[in-house]
Protein backbone atom coordinates (compact mmCIF):
# COMPACT_ATOMS: atom_id res chain seq x y z
CA UNK A 1 0.00 0.00 0.00
CA UNK A 2 1.51 3.25 -1.37
CA UNK A 3 1.84 6.36 1.43
CA UNK A 4 0.41 9.75 0.72
CA UNK A 5 2.94 12.42 0.87
CA UNK A 6 2.32 14.50 3.50
CA UNK A 7 1.86 18.51 2.82
CA UNK A 8 5.51 19.43 3.20
CA UNK A 9 6.70 16.83 1.05
CA UNK A 10 3.68 18.38 -1.53
CA UNK A 11 4.77 21.42 -0.84
CA UNK A 12 8.77 20.53 -2.31
CA UNK A 13 8.01 19.33 -5.38
CA UNK A 14 5.48 22.24 -6.10
CA UNK A 15 9.02 24.18 -5.49
CA UNK A 16 10.24 22.00 -8.58
CA UNK A 17 7.60 22.64 -10.65
CA UNK A 18 5.42 19.39 -10.36
CA UNK A 19 1.86 19.90 -11.68
CA UNK A 20 0.60 16.19 -9.85
CA UNK A 21 1.96 17.53 -6.19
CA UNK A 22 -0.25 20.58 -6.65
CA UNK A 23 -3.28 18.50 -8.06
CA UNK A 24 -2.82 16.44 -4.70
CA UNK A 25 -3.19 19.50 -2.67
CA UNK A 26 -6.01 20.56 -4.57
CA UNK A 27 -8.11 16.99 -4.03
CA UNK A 28 -7.30 17.60 -0.11
CA UNK A 29 -7.91 20.54 0.45
CA UNK A 30 -10.00 22.28 -2.81
CA UNK A 31 -13.61 21.06 -0.82
CA UNK A 32 -12.99 23.21 2.49
CA UNK A 33 -11.58 26.20 0.55
CA UNK A 34 -14.67 25.98 -1.91
CA UNK A 35 -16.75 25.53 1.67
CA UNK A 36 -15.37 28.46 2.49
CA UNK A 37 -15.35 30.82 -0.21
CA UNK A 38 -19.00 30.34 -1.21
CA UNK A 39 -19.98 30.49 2.53
CA UNK A 40 -18.73 33.98 2.41
CA UNK A 41 -19.69 35.43 -0.96
CA UNK A 42 -22.95 33.21 -1.98
CA UNK A 43 -21.46 32.98 -5.97
CA UNK A 44 -20.60 29.56 -7.18
CA UNK A 45 -19.00 31.45 -9.54
CA UNK A 46 -16.72 33.73 -7.59
CA UNK A 47 -16.30 30.45 -4.89
CA UNK A 48 -14.87 28.76 -7.74
CA UNK A 49 -12.06 31.96 -9.17
CA UNK A 50 -11.12 32.17 -5.24
CA UNK A 51 -10.44 28.61 -5.58
CA UNK A 52 -8.27 28.99 -8.58
CA UNK A 53 -6.67 31.79 -7.38
CA UNK A 54 -5.55 30.40 -4.33
CA UNK A 55 -3.95 27.05 -5.88
CA UNK A 56 -2.29 29.16 -8.52
CA UNK A 57 -0.53 31.68 -5.94
CA UNK A 58 0.78 28.47 -4.31
CA UNK A 59 2.04 27.20 -7.35
CA UNK A 60 3.45 30.91 -9.07
CA UNK A 61 4.72 31.46 -5.59
CA UNK A 62 5.37 29.08 -3.57
CA UNK A 63 8.06 30.95 -1.49
CA UNK A 64 5.12 32.75 0.10
CA UNK A 65 4.14 29.74 2.33
CA UNK A 66 6.56 29.58 5.44
CA UNK A 67 5.90 26.15 6.75
CA UNK A 68 8.06 27.53 9.99
CA UNK A 69 4.62 29.77 10.61
CA UNK A 70 2.33 27.22 10.59
CA UNK A 71 0.80 24.38 9.03
CA UNK A 72 -0.32 24.35 5.33
CA UNK A 73 -4.26 23.90 5.76
CA UNK A 74 -4.44 27.18 7.43
CA UNK A 75 -2.58 28.85 5.23
CA UNK A 76 -4.24 27.94 1.90
CA UNK A 77 -7.72 28.43 3.32
CA UNK A 78 -6.54 32.18 4.95
CA UNK A 79 -5.22 33.36 1.25
CA UNK A 80 -8.97 31.76 0.29
CA UNK A 81 -10.47 33.88 3.23
CA UNK A 82 -8.55 37.03 2.43
CA UNK A 83 -9.83 36.69 -1.40
CA UNK A 84 -13.09 36.32 -0.90
CA UNK A 85 -13.58 39.32 1.73
CA UNK A 86 -11.58 41.72 -0.84
CA UNK A 87 -14.24 40.25 -3.53
CA UNK A 88 -17.11 40.69 -0.83
CA UNK A 89 -15.70 44.42 0.34
CA UNK A 90 -15.72 45.36 -3.66
CA UNK A 91 -19.11 44.01 -3.80
CA UNK A 92 -20.98 45.69 -1.09
CA UNK A 93 -19.86 48.85 -0.80
CA UNK A 94 -21.43 50.63 2.15
CA UNK A 95 -24.14 47.82 2.53
CA UNK A 96 -24.18 44.90 4.21
CA UNK A 97 -26.52 42.09 3.33
CA UNK A 98 -29.07 41.60 6.26
CA UNK A 99 -30.28 38.27 4.60
CA UNK A 100 -29.67 36.19 8.01
CA UNK A 101 -28.64 38.74 10.27
CA UNK A 102 -31.06 37.79 13.10
CA UNK A 103 -30.05 34.09 13.76
CA UNK A 104 -27.65 33.22 16.04
CA UNK A 105 -24.26 32.67 14.58
CA UNK A 106 -24.27 28.61 15.88
CA UNK A 107 -27.52 28.21 14.34
CA UNK A 108 -25.75 29.20 11.12
CA UNK A 109 -23.27 27.45 10.95
CA UNK A 110 -24.76 23.73 10.28
CA UNK A 111 -23.41 20.57 10.69
CA UNK A 112 -20.88 19.41 8.08
CA UNK A 113 -20.94 16.78 5.41
CA UNK A 114 -22.42 13.55 6.30
CA UNK A 115 -20.18 11.72 3.92
CA UNK A 116 -16.75 12.52 5.17
CA UNK A 117 -14.47 10.19 3.44
CA UNK A 118 -10.92 11.70 2.82
CA UNK A 119 -12.03 15.15 5.10
CA UNK A 120 -11.77 13.73 8.19
CA UNK A 121 -8.80 16.24 9.61
CA UNK A 122 -11.34 19.04 8.60
CA UNK A 123 -14.57 17.84 10.72
CA UNK A 124 -11.98 17.23 13.39
CA UNK A 125 -11.06 20.89 13.19
CA UNK A 126 -14.30 21.99 12.90
CA UNK A 127 -15.65 20.39 16.24
CA UNK A 128 -13.11 21.16 18.00
CA UNK A 129 -13.48 24.98 16.90
CA UNK A 130 -17.14 24.80 17.45
CA UNK A 131 -16.36 23.37 20.81
CA UNK A 132 -14.14 26.49 22.04
CA UNK A 133 -16.63 28.56 20.32
CA UNK A 134 -18.97 27.62 22.61
CA UNK A 135 -16.50 28.84 25.89
CA UNK A 136 -16.78 32.50 23.90
CA UNK A 137 -19.97 34.69 24.94
CA UNK A 138 -22.84 35.29 22.44
CA UNK A 139 -21.38 39.24 22.02
CA UNK A 140 -17.41 37.29 21.46
CA UNK A 141 -19.13 35.12 19.19
CA UNK A 142 -20.71 37.85 17.20
CA UNK A 143 -18.02 39.86 16.53
CA UNK A 144 -15.90 36.81 15.14
CA UNK A 145 -18.44 35.99 12.29
CA UNK A 146 -18.74 39.73 11.55
CA UNK A 147 -14.79 40.07 10.87
CA UNK A 148 -14.20 36.55 9.61
CA UNK A 149 -17.14 35.58 7.82
CA UNK A 150 -18.54 39.46 6.72
CA UNK A 151 -14.78 41.31 6.35
CA UNK A 152 -16.18 44.05 8.78
CA UNK A 153 -13.85 46.42 10.61
CA UNK A 154 -14.09 47.34 13.71
CA UNK A 155 -15.68 50.96 12.76
CA UNK A 156 -18.16 48.70 10.56
CA UNK A 157 -19.31 46.80 13.64
CA UNK A 158 -19.78 49.12 15.52
CA UNK A 159 -21.86 51.06 13.51
CA UNK A 160 -23.69 47.64 12.31
CA UNK A 161 -24.39 46.93 16.40
CA UNK A 162 -24.38 50.18 18.01
CA UNK A 163 -21.90 49.30 20.44
CA UNK A 164 -18.88 51.81 21.40
CA UNK A 165 -15.56 51.14 19.50
CA UNK A 166 -13.97 50.42 22.04
CA UNK A 167 -16.19 47.93 22.99
CA UNK A 168 -15.55 45.99 20.18
CA UNK A 169 -11.95 46.10 20.11
CA UNK A 170 -12.03 44.72 23.34
CA UNK A 171 -14.57 41.73 22.06
CA UNK A 172 -12.44 40.97 18.60
CA UNK A 173 -9.25 41.10 21.40
CA UNK A 174 -10.46 39.13 23.75
CA UNK A 175 -12.13 36.58 21.81
CA UNK A 176 -9.23 35.56 19.14
CA UNK A 177 -6.70 34.99 22.30
CA UNK A 178 -9.22 32.78 24.09
CA UNK A 179 -10.26 31.17 21.00
CA UNK A 180 -6.08 30.20 20.50
CA UNK A 181 -5.85 29.34 23.73
CA UNK A 182 -8.48 26.93 23.56
CA UNK A 183 -7.71 25.32 20.45
CA UNK A 184 -3.61 25.20 21.03
CA UNK A 185 -4.25 23.46 23.94
CA UNK A 186 -6.24 20.73 21.80
CA UNK A 187 -3.34 20.65 19.09
CA UNK A 188 -6.31 21.38 16.86
CA UNK A 189 -4.27 21.74 13.03
CA UNK A 190 -1.45 20.20 12.40
CA UNK A 191 -0.46 19.00 8.59
CA UNK A 192 -1.56 16.01 6.86
CA UNK A 193 1.42 13.96 7.63
CA UNK B 1 -0.50 60.58 17.08
CA UNK B 2 1.90 58.78 16.09
CA UNK B 3 1.19 55.11 16.31
CA UNK B 4 5.01 54.31 15.97
CA UNK B 5 5.88 55.68 19.40
CA UNK B 6 3.61 53.39 21.72
CA UNK B 7 4.20 50.73 23.27
CA UNK B 8 4.35 46.90 22.44
CA UNK B 9 1.37 46.12 24.76
CA UNK B 10 -0.20 49.42 22.95
CA UNK B 11 0.37 47.84 19.69
CA UNK B 12 -0.24 44.39 20.39
CA UNK B 13 -3.65 44.73 21.14
CA UNK B 14 -4.05 45.47 17.87
CA UNK B 15 -2.68 42.56 16.57
CA UNK B 16 -5.86 40.14 16.46
CA UNK B 17 -7.78 42.67 14.49
CA UNK B 18 -4.90 43.13 11.90
CA UNK B 19 -4.44 39.33 11.37
CA UNK B 20 -8.31 39.13 10.99
CA UNK B 21 -8.52 41.93 8.86
CA UNK B 22 -10.67 44.10 10.85
CA UNK B 23 -7.97 46.80 12.16
CA UNK B 24 -9.35 49.93 10.38
CA UNK B 25 -6.79 51.24 7.51
CA UNK B 26 -4.98 53.78 10.01
CA UNK B 27 -3.76 51.04 12.64
CA UNK B 28 -2.21 48.90 10.14
CA UNK B 29 0.74 50.44 9.20
CA UNK B 30 1.52 50.70 13.23
CA UNK B 31 1.30 46.94 13.60
CA UNK B 32 2.50 45.80 10.48
CA UNK B 33 6.30 47.75 11.73
CA UNK B 34 5.91 46.42 15.01
CA UNK B 35 5.30 42.82 13.76
CA UNK B 36 8.39 42.85 11.39
CA UNK B 37 10.83 43.70 14.09
CA UNK B 38 8.87 41.88 17.60
CA UNK B 39 9.80 38.56 17.92
CA UNK B 40 6.91 38.17 20.94
CA UNK B 41 4.58 39.41 18.41
CA UNK B 42 5.73 37.07 15.76
CA UNK B 43 4.91 33.92 17.74
CA UNK B 44 1.10 35.69 18.60
CA UNK B 45 0.90 35.54 14.98
CA UNK B 46 1.88 32.04 14.65
CA UNK B 47 -0.39 31.15 16.92
CA UNK B 48 -3.42 33.19 15.95
CA UNK B 49 -3.38 32.68 12.54
CA UNK B 50 -3.82 29.00 12.83
CA UNK B 51 -6.64 30.00 15.19
CA UNK B 52 -8.36 32.27 12.29
CA UNK B 53 -7.17 29.43 9.77
CA UNK B 54 -9.39 26.43 11.76
CA UNK B 55 -12.24 29.04 11.58
CA UNK B 56 -12.72 28.35 7.99
CA UNK B 57 -13.73 24.73 9.03
CA UNK B 58 -17.08 26.31 10.51
CA UNK B 59 -18.28 27.16 6.63
CA UNK B 60 -21.59 24.42 5.72
CA UNK B 61 -19.30 22.03 3.51
CA UNK B 62 -19.73 22.48 0.06
CA UNK B 63 -18.06 20.01 -3.19
CA UNK B 64 -16.66 22.28 -5.76
CA UNK B 65 -17.80 21.39 -8.97
CA UNK B 66 -15.75 18.31 -10.84
CA UNK B 67 -14.14 19.83 -14.29
CA UNK B 68 -12.65 23.15 -11.24
CA UNK B 69 -9.60 20.58 -10.75
CA UNK B 70 -9.24 20.17 -14.81
CA UNK B 71 -9.38 23.99 -15.30
CA UNK B 72 -6.97 25.12 -12.51
CA UNK B 73 -4.69 22.12 -13.92
CA UNK B 74 -4.93 23.53 -17.34
CA UNK B 75 -4.14 26.99 -16.58
CA UNK B 76 -0.67 25.79 -14.74
CA UNK B 77 -0.22 24.55 -18.34
CA UNK B 78 -1.14 27.86 -19.69
CA UNK B 79 1.06 29.28 -16.67
CA UNK B 80 4.20 26.77 -17.53
CA UNK B 81 6.53 29.55 -18.34
CA UNK B 82 6.46 30.08 -14.78
CA UNK B 83 6.31 34.05 -15.02
CA UNK B 84 7.94 35.19 -11.63
CA UNK B 85 5.46 37.21 -9.28
CA UNK B 86 5.59 40.90 -9.00
CA UNK B 87 7.71 42.75 -6.49
CA UNK B 88 4.30 44.43 -5.63
CA UNK B 89 2.58 41.74 -5.24
CA UNK B 90 1.39 41.31 -1.28
CA UNK B 91 1.97 38.38 0.97
CA UNK B 92 -0.44 35.80 0.00
CA UNK B 93 -1.79 35.60 3.19
CA UNK B 94 -1.70 38.95 4.50
CA UNK B 95 -5.31 40.13 6.00
CA UNK B 96 -7.61 41.72 3.20
CA UNK B 97 -6.83 45.12 2.07
CA UNK B 98 -7.83 47.89 4.23
CA UNK B 99 -11.46 48.36 3.47
CA UNK B 100 -10.74 51.99 2.60
CA UNK B 101 -8.96 52.03 -0.16
CA UNK B 102 -11.43 49.33 -1.70
CA UNK B 103 -14.46 50.98 -0.31
CA UNK B 104 -15.24 54.13 -2.75
CA UNK B 105 -18.45 54.48 -3.13
CA UNK B 106 -18.51 58.42 -3.99
CA UNK B 107 -16.18 57.45 -6.40
CA UNK B 108 -18.24 54.94 -8.14
CA UNK B 109 -21.28 56.63 -7.71
CA UNK B 110 -20.05 59.72 -9.94
CA UNK B 111 -18.79 56.77 -12.26
CA UNK B 112 -22.17 55.97 -13.10
CA UNK B 113 -23.10 59.31 -13.14
CA UNK B 114 -20.73 59.97 -15.86
CA UNK B 115 -21.85 56.48 -17.74
CA UNK B 116 -25.16 57.15 -17.40
CA UNK B 117 -24.51 61.19 -19.48
CA UNK B 118 -22.36 59.15 -21.94
CA UNK B 119 -25.29 56.87 -22.58
CA UNK B 120 -27.79 59.64 -22.94
CA UNK B 121 -25.31 61.60 -25.08
CA UNK B 122 -25.02 58.95 -27.46
CA UNK B 123 -28.84 57.52 -27.46
CA UNK B 124 -29.17 61.64 -28.62
CA UNK B 125 -26.50 61.24 -31.33
CA UNK B 126 -27.73 58.32 -32.57
CA UNK B 127 -31.27 59.70 -32.76
CA UNK B 128 -30.25 62.57 -34.88
CA UNK B 129 -28.19 60.86 -36.94
CA UNK B 130 -31.30 58.16 -37.95
CA UNK B 131 -33.39 61.47 -38.73
CA UNK B 132 -30.61 62.86 -40.92
CA UNK B 133 -28.93 60.50 -42.83
CA UNK B 134 -30.82 57.34 -43.59
CA UNK B 135 -28.22 55.71 -45.50
CA UNK B 136 -26.25 55.00 -42.30
CA UNK B 137 -29.21 52.79 -40.79
CA UNK B 138 -27.24 49.67 -40.83
CA UNK B 139 -23.54 51.48 -39.07
CA UNK B 140 -26.78 53.12 -36.73
CA UNK B 141 -27.81 49.48 -35.68
CA UNK B 142 -24.23 48.59 -34.51
CA UNK B 143 -24.12 51.72 -32.47
CA UNK B 144 -26.86 50.76 -30.77
CA UNK B 145 -25.99 47.37 -30.32
CA UNK B 146 -22.52 48.87 -28.68
CA UNK B 147 -24.51 51.35 -26.89
CA UNK B 148 -26.57 48.80 -25.77
CA UNK B 149 -23.10 46.71 -24.32
CA UNK B 150 -21.86 49.92 -23.15
CA UNK B 151 -24.99 50.58 -21.00
CA UNK B 152 -24.70 46.94 -19.34
CA UNK B 153 -21.64 47.04 -18.71
CA UNK B 154 -20.67 50.91 -17.63
CA UNK B 155 -24.23 50.68 -15.26
CA UNK B 156 -21.82 47.42 -13.28
CA UNK B 157 -18.95 49.39 -13.65
CA UNK B 158 -16.65 49.27 -10.49
CA UNK B 159 -14.22 50.99 -11.68
CA UNK B 160 -13.28 53.49 -14.20
CA UNK B 161 -9.78 54.25 -15.21
CA UNK B 162 -8.51 56.80 -16.97
CA UNK B 163 -6.09 56.39 -20.02
CA UNK B 164 -2.92 58.28 -19.96
CA UNK B 165 -1.09 59.40 -22.89
CA UNK B 166 2.39 58.00 -24.24
CA UNK B 167 5.08 60.49 -26.24
CA UNK B 168 3.38 63.06 -28.07
CA UNK B 169 -0.16 61.71 -29.05
CA UNK B 170 -3.01 62.57 -27.61
CA UNK B 171 -5.22 59.68 -26.49
CA UNK B 172 -8.26 60.59 -24.32
CA UNK B 173 -10.77 57.49 -22.68
CA UNK B 174 -11.51 55.61 -19.91
CA UNK B 175 -11.55 51.88 -19.48
CA UNK B 176 -14.49 50.61 -17.62
CA UNK B 177 -14.02 47.98 -15.33
CA UNK B 178 -17.00 45.74 -13.97
CA UNK B 179 -17.12 44.50 -9.78
CA UNK B 180 -16.25 41.08 -10.57
CA UNK B 181 -13.55 41.58 -12.80
CA UNK B 182 -14.67 39.92 -15.79
CA UNK B 183 -15.68 42.12 -17.86
CA UNK B 184 -14.26 45.88 -19.34
CA UNK B 185 -15.19 47.83 -21.70
CA UNK B 186 -13.13 50.67 -23.11
CA UNK B 187 -14.46 53.55 -24.05
CA UNK B 188 -12.34 55.79 -26.37
CA UNK B 189 -13.07 59.46 -26.82
CA UNK B 190 -10.32 61.02 -28.63
CA UNK B 191 -7.28 59.23 -30.65
CA UNK B 192 -6.08 60.05 -34.06
CA UNK B 193 -7.51 57.32 -36.94
CA UNK B 194 -5.14 55.09 -37.89
CA UNK B 195 -3.58 54.92 -41.40
CA UNK B 196 -5.45 52.11 -44.06
CA UNK B 197 -4.60 48.92 -43.08
CA UNK B 198 -3.80 49.46 -39.82
CA UNK B 199 -5.53 48.94 -36.48
CA UNK B 200 -5.10 49.71 -32.67
CA UNK B 201 -4.86 46.30 -30.28
CA UNK B 202 -5.36 46.63 -27.16
CA UNK B 203 -2.56 44.76 -24.47
CA UNK B 204 -2.67 43.72 -20.96
CA UNK B 205 0.50 43.07 -19.44
CA UNK B 206 1.14 40.73 -16.85
CA UNK B 207 5.32 40.27 -15.51
CA UNK B 208 6.58 40.24 -18.82
CA UNK B 209 3.77 39.00 -20.96
CA UNK B 210 1.64 40.70 -23.28
CA UNK B 211 -2.10 39.05 -23.48
CA UNK B 212 -3.92 40.90 -26.73
CA UNK B 213 -7.80 41.85 -25.45
CA UNK B 214 -8.80 43.20 -29.01
CA UNK B 215 -8.36 44.76 -31.96
CA UNK B 216 -10.34 48.54 -33.09
CA UNK B 217 -10.25 51.75 -34.89
CA UNK B 218 -11.99 54.27 -34.59
CA UNK B 219 -14.42 56.68 -36.30
CA UNK B 220 -14.06 60.34 -37.67
CA UNK B 221 -14.00 62.04 -34.84
CA UNK B 222 -12.12 59.42 -32.85
CA UNK B 223 -14.17 57.76 -30.68
CA UNK B 224 -14.06 53.84 -30.85
CA UNK B 225 -15.85 51.12 -28.28
CA UNK B 226 -14.36 48.14 -27.46
CA UNK B 227 -15.34 45.06 -25.13
CA UNK B 228 -12.42 43.36 -23.74
CA UNK B 229 -11.41 39.94 -24.29
CA UNK B 230 -9.68 39.27 -21.66
CA UNK B 231 -8.51 35.23 -20.63
CA UNK B 232 -8.42 35.99 -16.83
CA UNK B 233 -9.94 38.64 -14.29
CA UNK B 234 -8.92 41.88 -15.17
CA UNK B 235 -7.51 42.08 -11.75
CA UNK B 236 -5.10 39.66 -12.92
CA UNK B 237 -3.24 42.11 -14.90
CA UNK B 238 -1.06 45.16 -14.07
CA UNK B 239 -1.36 47.40 -16.70
CA UNK B 240 -3.22 47.71 -20.17
CA UNK B 241 -1.69 49.27 -23.06
CA UNK B 242 -2.20 50.03 -26.43
CA UNK B 243 -0.34 50.04 -29.86
CA UNK B 244 -0.88 50.28 -33.01
CA UNK B 245 -0.39 47.35 -35.57
CA UNK B 246 -1.19 45.45 -38.70
CA UNK B 247 -4.58 45.11 -39.80
CA UNK B 248 -6.88 43.40 -39.55
CA UNK B 249 -6.21 40.82 -36.62
CA UNK B 250 -2.79 43.11 -35.45
CA UNK B 251 0.21 41.04 -33.62
CA UNK B 252 1.17 38.42 -31.31
CA UNK B 253 2.96 40.84 -29.71
CA UNK B 254 3.23 44.22 -29.54
CA UNK B 255 5.55 45.55 -32.41
CA UNK B 256 5.10 49.67 -31.70
CA UNK B 257 5.24 51.36 -28.18
CA UNK B 258 2.09 52.22 -26.79
CA UNK B 259 0.16 55.26 -27.69
CA UNK B 260 -2.03 55.19 -24.42
CA UNK B 261 -1.77 52.74 -21.20
CA UNK B 262 -3.36 52.78 -17.95
CA UNK B 263 -2.85 51.13 -14.52
CA UNK B 264 -4.84 48.22 -13.43
CA UNK B 265 -3.24 47.56 -10.17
Amino acid sequence: MSVSPSDQELIERIRARDQDALALLYDRYARPVYSLALHILHDRRAAEDVVQDAFLTLWQRPETYISERGAFGPWILRVARNRAIDLLRRRSRETFHDDDRGAPFEERIVDPDPEPGDQIWTHTVADRVRAALEELTPAQREVIELAYFRGMTQSQMSAHLDVPLGTIKTRVRTALRRLADILEEAEVWTDVP
Amino acid sequence: MDRRALSHDEVADDLPAYLLGALDDEGCEAVAAHLATCPVCQRERARLEATIGALATLAPVADPPTDLRDRLLARLDADADGSPPTPQDPPAAAAPAPVSRLDTPRWMRFALAAAAVLIVGLGIALALIARDLARVRSDLAELREEQQMAAAALTGAARAIPLVSEGATHAYGTLYVSEDDHEALLVVTEIPPTPDGRVYQVWLREGEARTSAGVFTVDDSGRAVLRLQAPRPIADYQAMGITEEPGPTGSPGPTSPPLATCSLS
